[in-house]
């Protein structure tokens, strides 16, 4: 269907209600979830939760069949975990920031990903903080998939509250 | 002897070794800022590898969303 990048309304939500930590080491688990070539569902503002990686029919609460499966260092159909970068303060606007994600030995054919909160928080776990198309499928043939966040400042960072 | 063979603007570029193919680099734009960049390795004309190097676009809380 479609990829729109996009922080999730929902995610905005979360915010306010404290089910988000990006703190470097003591924050909460942050993960990367690579969304399939031809996915059968739409990602974007609407997405609130991963659910059930690989099993079950695409919604805005499932990324079900579009999960990309296991391939090389992307060691899981719930996909990377990723090091936080502790939130900072760019001008007016907070910036959120994460490692940069390296994966050898992959074959992957991916359109983008949806970065989203392992732990679970208010007794769910798997909330989307936002939606990141590739603009076109992305493919690696047994390569490296390298992921470098854009620089962490108040117009490029990979997460931004304004 | 290698040789490398790139045009000024091109989005795709090519490293030549005895006269054959042997690495392409594509670049691929995003809407407003991010690209990717992806490398395909060749052996005797063949694809023996490809690498992909993205930086993604990033979101604000306060933007339109974009396609």
């Amino acid at each position: 269907m479609a990829i729109t990048t996009a922080a999730t309304n929902s995610g905005k939500v979360e915010l306010g209600l404290g089910y988000h930590n990006g703190t470097t080491s003591t924050g909460d688990a942050y993960k990367l979830l690579l969304i399939e070539s031809s996915q059968a569902g739409t990602y974007g503002a609407s997405t609130t939760n991963v659910g059930t990686p690989g099993t079950g029919t695409p919604s805005t609460s499932n990324t079900g069949t579009d999960a990309h499966v296991s391939t090389g260092d992307y060691n899981s159909i719930n996909g990377v975990t990723l090091t936080n970068v502790t939130p900072t303060l760019s001008g007016s606007t907070a910036v959120w920031d994460f490692d940069d994600v390296v994966m050898t030995g992959t074959t992957i054919s991916a359109d983008g990903f949806l970065i989203y909160n392992s732990a679970t928080k208010g007794g769910v776990a798997g909330r989307v903080l936002s939606v990141h198309s590739f603009g076109s499928t992305k493919t690696t043939t047994g390569g490296t998939f390298t992921i470098q966040m854009p620089v962490a400042d108040a117009s490029n960072a990979i997460y931004r509250v304004a | 002897m290698s040789e490398a063979r790139f045009q000024q603007e091109s989005t795709t570029g090519q490293f030549y070794y005895g006269g054959k193919l042997c690495l392409q680099v594509i670049y691929e734009p995003l809407t407003s800022s991010g690209y990717s960049l992806t490398v395909q390795h060749f052996k005797d004309g063949a694809l023996v590898q490809q690498d992909v190097f993205a930086v993604p676009e990033g979101v604000s809380t306060q933007s339109t969303a974009r396609i």
